[in-house]
């Protein structure tokens, strides 16, 4: 039986104070090097057995990981913001509400005081809550590589459950997102258990209005895939048409449809996919009211 | 004594143990450290069920581990649960076995000098297991084709053999069931499922062994009970009860987990013993959940009803799950008999029940211990039966409810006693206009989204199990007082409080009855050496029983300081009355009618003790020979979301009759803690198990292990809580027990309240908004 007390397995803290340093212990060490961030999935794992690595990097003191800050291109969200960051920032708050709505559903006060975004990005998984919200936000993530930065798109990052196409020897340091235009809003919802809990189903939409006419749509759930995954035909349902009732119930079939859900502990593959709709409708109908206010 | 009389009963003070907790500063088990203390820790089966044929610990002993295997232990079976008489105390359990019967059952133990050193060793114990076929489904198992989890046992000191895997089967009955359904014009029957729920009590069950000189043991452990804790350690290890010693330690709550001694105790005793040093043994919360569990429970149900609404015959049959041991499943079907018999006045009626061996967690008792299920049971079928007589369901109810002068079956077929103290009409009358019960929505005539509905449930909890014989259950308490020489007063009594305010309430009982306040009395701290015995708080019998023992020498401490100060006052005894002064911080003693002249009960204490006169001073047990009904119903009211299925509880209005109330406040989170572990029975506990590994879907963790947190409960100014004018003439100032009352009634009422917004009986429990959905869709799909 596991011990969820205790760490048995010996390794080597290192604390550094620059990405690039990150960048070379993870090139030496290969796999047997994590980052550690805010500690919430990698020490469970560790306690678990889940996971044994042999040295962890640990990269909160890097300066400007924790920042947060408004750019004239929009938001860099430094990887190692907690959740009570994101949360707390009026930016988000005002101009990213499905971020927003996502870091505030995050479990419990401790672990948004201790869990990082970049973190949650790179656990992979496919309940994350931030992940649906930043895809439908349209977000950039930027990795650090030995001597190089690339910029992809966070769908890019995304390859199964706990799998990231991140190198072995790369980082990631920050998120950014765009400015949002004008006539657009966003939403996220989630059904869980209980409030402080994994999500069975979360889904995040963003909508640019025009009048009656919804120019762009982009829908994301999560926790029904091996990723979380956009809903892409769903959109296109959407996408340059008048927003009205009928159309919303048919992009929100869409949307459950396209998805694969499967029947875990947390809930059933049936409830998933009926929600899952249900979902998708209130974050339109959310994010549409919100693009018009 | 009219109730304004009294001076602290029904008042406010903050519990004696409050700033402790909230400074950190009590101390649990897991806080105390010994010199020369090692750590022990438990080697756990991760097979449901199977048989060792090989165990080396040269692995872990040439790290320094002291190791125990069974060969270690003395081959003695016993029943976790003491507590009851031995010819119906099944024996199945050895300290440690070589024939797991439940994933999680514990093998062997190592003990080190850290936690991690102890868990080093633990995974170097090399064990070779003969896997055997599990039995997970209580009905398969009952069927001859099953493997069988037994042969033998033991009851009492016979062998008995087990047959198809059933532990005990009951048939309990009164009156003529035929005769009952005959004279019955509506006849309604019902199937209802309850779930596998775990205590999730906050702390952990902990032990601390320190071998003595003389042969020995000291014993810290988490129990709710430290005499029956040194009594099975004694019937195993054979030593004699005045050289075991059991502390009482504050405990993080158990909800019924430790009303009986809990597997890692005899353990660490074993371990202890072995190594020749102090062991410690604090388990991991996976560790915890793989070793206790509420009685999950199949209860198919028939009752029958004249079309005027007088309820005719009830007949009931009852499958227990109860995992792996047999801890008090002789005890759980007769009293889920007799919470049946003692809800509504059936005369005729008829309880078979069986208690099922599968390899799961032994479940055991938990708050409740069987009320909750049955009353989920019978409240859902009682609505029903409402419905179709065209009856106000409160009015079915105040029709039929077992009341005054009618009898109540405390524990089961053997503890009963005449009802003399009722407030279920007052709760029912009041309950239902402080909810609004007339303008409660038309079942069936709903639309929209969201649906809303408003259901009762009632019910009840014994208050101990004292009868006027006794019956099969031991059911006694004790307690010393004495008046130290400054005129404080020292409370010795084995009572355990679980975190309820238990023994702040036996400190109030006793300043009330000396006349003192209540600052003047203070709770020792004790153990098994030097208090009488008192069973365990359970059976909602702290404060009735427990505290009734302390009332009963309280009396005797007061007569002898009344005789003292009648010296000292120039007058008889019998004359002189002792009252509280919160002003002098004393007892003020003087003739009824003259309290000019007076002398304080410090003065005379202090008297006394100069002359030499000796200890006001007084020991003694007390057996109630009642066991009076805690009355409590709840109104609640919830919000579906049909298109999730998701439940939300906006409103809950509870009425209660403990009779006198010795605490307002404390009363009051008894009743909001009952309602939240309730909501969570109806709507999100349980433990499922994987088929094929035959271990909990949730592995033991929190994380899918869920509670329902603050976020998912009414807001608090939405919980009306109010209590019945009610005075239990056989308990201390008139009180009677809360506890557990506080949830028998709850899943009832969310069940009535789903049927009001929905139109849809539920009868399986957790509700969760994955049944919801799906019986809403399949509504849908009918109509």
């Amino acid at each position: 039986m596991s011990d969820s007390r205790i760490i048995t397995k010996d390794f080597e803290y290192f604390p550094v104070n620059s990405a690039d340093e990150a960048v070379q212990l993870l090139s030496t060490h290969g796999r047997q090097a994590k980052i550690i961030a805010g500690g919430t999935d990698i020490l469970v794992g560790m306690k678990l057995g889940k996971i044994e690595p042999d040295y962890l990097i640990g990269v909160q003191d890097i300066p400007g990981i924790g920042d947060l800050e408004e750019t004239g291109k929009g938001v860099r969200i430094g990887a190692g913001c907690t959740f009570h960051q994101v949360e707390a920032s009026p930016v988000i708050k005002q101009r990213y509400q499905a971020l927003y709505e996502a870091a505030k559903s995050v479990s419990s006060l401790q672990i948004k005081n201790m869990g990082t975004i970049g973190g949650n990005l790179c656990n992979a998984s496919p309940a994350s809550d931030s992940a649906p919200a930043l895809l439908v936000l349209g977000a950039l993530v930027k990795i650090r590589g030995p001597g190089r930065d690339r910029l992809i798109g966070l769908e890019d990052l995304f390859v199964g459950p706990g799998e990231t196409s991140l190198a072995e020897d790369e980082m990631l340091t920050e998120i950014q997102l765009p400015p949002p235009l004008p006539g657009a809003g966003s939403a996220f919802q989630k059904i869980a258990r209980v409030s402080a809990d994994l999500a069975k189903v979360n889904g995040a939409v963003f909508v640019g209005r025009k009048g009656a006419h919804c120019l762009d749509c982009r829908i994301a759930l999560g926790s029904v895939a091996k990723t979380a995954v956009r809903a892409k035909e769903a959109e296109s349902i959407m996408k340059g048409h008048e927003f009205n009732e009928k159309r919303l119930e048919a992009v929100a079939l869409k949307a459950s449809e396209e998805i694969a859900p499967i029947t875990d502990l947390r809930s059933s593959e049936e409830y998933r996919r009926a929600v899952s709709k249900v979902i998708t409708r209130r974050a339109l109908l959310k994010a549409w009211d919100r693009a018009g206010g | 004594m009219a109730r304004n009389e009294f001076h602290t009963i029904g008042k406010y003070f903050p519990r004696k143990d409050g700033r402790g907790k909230v400074e950190g500063r009590q101390e649990y088990t897991s806080d105390i450290v010994l010199p020369n203390m090692l750590f022990g820790k438990v080697v756990r089966s991760p097979y449901p069920y199977a048989r060792i044929k090989r165990i080396d610990t040269s692995r872990a002993e040439a790290l320094g581990a002291i190791c125990l295997t069974p060969h270690d232990i003395p081959n003695v079976r016993y029943n976790e649960r003491s507590g009851c008489l031995p010819r119906v105390c099944y024996k199945d359990r050895t300290v440690l076995t070589d024939t797991p019967r439940h994933v999680g059952e514990a093998v062997a133990a190592v003990a080190a000098r850290t936690e991690l050193e102890a868990h080093k060793a633990l995974e170097l114990v090399d064990i070779d297991y003969e896997l055997l076929p599990p039995v997970l489904d209580p009905i398969a198992a009952m069927k001859p084709e099953s493997a069988r989890i037994w042969d033998t046992i033991q009851l009492g000191d016979e062998e008995i053999k087990i047959e198809n895997n059933i532990a005990v089967a009951r048939e309990i009955g009164e009156g003529d069931i035929e005769k009952g359904f005959a004279e019955a014009e509506l006849v309604v029957e019902g199937e209802f499922k309850t779930g596998r729920v775990y205590h999730s009590q906050m702390e952990v069950k902990s032990a601390l062994c320190r071998p003595e000189s003389d042969g020995g043991i000291t014993v810290w452990p988490t129990t709710q009970t430290i005499h029956n804790t040194r009594i099975i350690l004694g019937d195993i290890f054979k030593i004699p009860l005045s050289r075991i010693n059991v502390k009482r330690i504050t405990s993080g709550g158990h909800f019924g987990s430790g009303a009986h001694i809990n597997s890692i105790i005899p353990v660490c005793v074993g371990l202890a013993l072995k190594a020749k040093r102090p062991v410690k043994m604090v388990p991991t919360r996976e560790e915890d959940m793989h070793d206790h569990c509420k009685y999950p429970s199949i209860i198919w149900l028939k009752l029958g009803v004249k079309k005027d609404g007088t309820v005719t015959a009830a007949h009931m049959k009852v499958v227990a799950d109860i995992g792996a041991h047999n801890t008090q499943a002789y005890s759980l079907l007769g009293v889920m008999a007799g919470w049946l018999a003692s809800l509504y006045r059936f005369h005729n009626l008829k309880v078979e029940g069986k208690a099922v061996y599968t390899n799961k967690v032994p479940a055991c008792a938990m708050q409740g211990f069987g009320n909750p299920q049955v009353t989920f049971a019978v409240e859902s079928l009682v609505d029903e039966i409402a419905e179709k007589l065209g009856m106000d369901p409160v009015e079915l109810r105040l029709k039929n409810y077992v009341r005054e002068g009618d009898t109540f079956w405390g524990q089961g077929p053997t503890v009963k006693s005449i009802i003399k103290s009722c407030g279920v009409e007052e709760e029912l009358r009041r309950g239902a206009e402080m909810i609004g019960w007339q303008n409660r929505p038309k079942p069936h005539e709903q639309q929209g989204v969201i649906r809303r509905g408003i259901g009762v449930g009632r019910g009840f909890h014994t208050s101990g199990a004292g009868a006027p014989r006794p019956g099969e259950i031991i059911d006694y308490s004790g307690a010393f007082i004495k008046v130290n020489e400054d005129g404080s007063v020292d409370v010795i009594t084995a009572l355990m409080d679980h975190g309820g305010g238990t023994l702040t309430a036996v400190a109030k009982i006793v300043a009330e009855e000396l006349g003192v306040p209540v600052s003047k009395v203070d709770i020792s701290p004790v153990d098994t050496r030097t208090t009488v015995y008192d069973v365990a708080t359970h059976a909602t019998r702290g404060v009735y029983a427990g505290g009734g023992a302390a009332h009963k020498v309280a009396k005797q401490v007061k007569r002898k300081l009344l005789e003292y100060a009648g010296d000292m006052l120039e007058a008889s005894p019998d004359d002189l009355v002792i009252e509280a002064d919160y002003e002098k911080e004393d007892g003020v003693i003087f003739v009824k009618g003259s309290p000019q002249k007076y002398v304080t009960v410090s003065e005379v204490a202090r008297d006394a003790h100069y002359k030499s006169w000796g200890t006001f001073s007084s020991a003694d047990s007390l057996r109630q020979e009642n066991c009076p009904p805690a009355f409590v119903t709840y109104f609640i009211e919830v919000e579906v979301d049909t298109e999730t299925g998701q439940v939300s509880v906006t409103r809950v209005v509870v009425g209660c009759d403990c009779g006198t109330v010795i605490n307002p406040v404390l009363a009051a989170a008894q009743l909001h803690g009952g309602m939240h572990r309730g909501l969570g029975f109806a709507l999100i506990e349980d433990t499922d198990y994987d088929a094929d590994t035959g271990d909990l879907t949730c592995g033991g963790f929190m994380t899918d292990y869920k509670l329902l947190t603050p976020l998912e409960l009414p807001d608090v100014d939405q919980v009306k809580v109010f209590f019945t004018d009610t005075r239990e003439p056989t308990g201390p100032f008139g009180a009677k027990g809360i506890g557990e009352a506080a949830l028998n009634p709850v899943a009832g009422a969310v069940g009535n309240a789903l049927y009001n917004a929905t139109g849809i009986r539920f009868t399986e429990l957790p509700i969760t908004p994955e049944k919801v959905l799906k019986a809403l869709r399949e509504k849908d799909h009918r109509s």
